[in-house]
């Protein structure tokens, strides 16, 4: 047995834990090797000092202040701020089921702003705003619940219920801004149309009359033109009779 | 007094009256595990603190149908193996040389005798011995602590540190080993320094 193997087998020499042939290897090797004797006498000394070594007394208010440090920790034990129970039922400030029912009501107000507020100028800019108030929401809810499957199943479809909400918003809101776009398109092309027509009628007129044309503000005021026509025409036979 | 499995079920539910039982019934647990792995008392005190906030939020998790001190200790220890593990890379260790000559000083301020056949006394060895374990390889240090400071089985030792059987009786035996060869070395030099100045001190 060389040194490197007889100190392997020290802690199973102490721990009666070697067969008795190598057990007495061991001990033949100690005998003819002052330097090995000298280390597993050392080794004896410092196990049993390990074995001895002891532990202070647990110091005072060691538990007042674990007690102390769990009120202030994030999520943890919190008093009611009642005097006299300082070690009342916790308040639920931090509660993941308060914050999941604001949460919901947060949400359930949201959309209720939505349906309310229908002028459809003020709701594209509200379902903006309320889109981002969700999504804070959302999030802030979301990164309470993250230890908890079914919560989690509940935010989405939440979510799933406002992108949904949003959607038919938005989609109705746009039909709408179409439907007005279309009538104030409908309403220009009539106007359009009816000027184009009073035109034509002029021109006829003046045609007819054998009068001179108007010039540049006439053709921009036809129906004053016209009755200007018809005032003269109506003046002139007068003074002729 | 209420059972183990209420005290931790009212415990996950945040109730306060009950975390304060807890923390009363099992604190001494707690701060063995915290000083034996720290060997300082401010350390300890810190370390018991952290575990427990640890315990607090672990406590969800707890199986009321096993047995809540095994779950604590089990929890606990395995805390104080992760911190043990992060302090010895945060902090630097002194050099051996400077480690000597605190020793020369831990044992005069105490007014112990130059005498280096009673320099080592049992109380002085214990500091010597808690001091060194902490500069030792930390996997040695760690079964050290583990075996002959908590009196963990080699079974339970091979669980918290993920490690075979054989490589936990291998780790421990070498920083057995190591600790009593570092103890020769520290006694070898201590002779040397006596003889050099048998008055005692350098003064």
């Amino acid at each position: 047995m060389n040194c490197r193997r007889a100190e392997e087998l020290f802690s199973d020499e102490r721990e009666g834990a070697l067969a008795p042939p190598i057990e007495r290897e061991l001990s033949a090797h100690l005998d003819t090797c002052d330097e090995c004797q000298s280390l597993y006498e050392t080794f004896q000394e410092v196990a049993d000092a390990l074995g001895a070594m002891s532990v202070p007394a647990v110091p005072d208010a060691l538990a007042e202040k674990v007690i102390d440090k769990s009120r202030h920790a994030r999520g943890s034990i919190t008093t009611t701020g009642r005097e006299g129970t300082p070690f009342a039922v916790a308040s639920t400030s931090s509660s993941p089921r308060l914050v999941a029912s604001a949460s919901w009501l947060a949400v359930a107000a949201v959309l209720a702003m939505v349906v309310l507020f229908r002028p459809p100028e003020l709701a594209s800019e509200l379902s903006r705003k309320t889109s981002r108030a969700a999504r804070h929401v959302y999030s802030f809810a979301i990164r309470t619940y993250d230890q908890t499957e079914r919560w989690i199943e509940d935010l989405n479809v939440l979510r799933m219920t406002v992108n949904v909400a949003f959607e038919d918003r938005i989609d109705q809101l746009n039909e709408q801004l179409r439907d007005l776009e279309n009538a104030g398109r409908r309403s220009t092309e009539d106007a359009d149309e009816q000027s184009r027509r009073h035109l034509e009628t002029e021109n006829e007129s003046e045609t007819e009359s054998g009068a001179k044309s108007g010039s540049g503000p006439m053709a921009t005021r036809p129906v004053a033109t016209m009755n200007d026509l018809g005032f003269l025409t109506e003046h002139s036979s007068r003074s002729l009779l | 007094m209420v059972e183990d499995a209420e005290l931790a079920r009212r415990c996950a539910k945040r109730d306060e009256s009950a975390w304060a039982m807890l923390v009363e019934r099992y604190q001494r647990r707690i701060w063995h595990v915290a000083y034996q792995f720290t060997g300082r008392a401010g350390e300890a005190e810190e370390l018991t603190q952290e575990i427990f906030l640890h315990l607090l939020a672990a406590l969800e998790s707890f199986d009321s149908s096993g047995s809540l001190p095994a779950w604590i200790q089990r929890v606990a220890r395995n805390y104080a193996i992760d911190h043990y593990r992060r302090r010895r890379r945060e902090r630097s260790l002194v050099a051996d040389g400077e480690e000597f000559e605190n020793a020369v000083r831990f044992t005069e301020d105490r007014g112990a005798s130059s005498d280096p056949h009673r320099a080592l006394e049992q109380k002085d060895l214990s500091g010597w011995l808690r001091d060194t374990i902490d500069r030792l390889p930390v996997e040695l240090a760690q079964a050290v602590i583990l075996r002959d400071l908590q009196e963990m089985s080699y079974e339970d030792m091979a669980r918290a540190l993920n490690v075979p059987l054989g490589t936990v009786k291998s780790r421990l035996n070498r920083g057995r080993v190591e600790l009593a060869r570092r103890l020769k070395r520290r006694r070898a030099e201590w002779s040397d320094r006596f003889r050099e100045n048998p008055s005692g001190g350098d003064r």
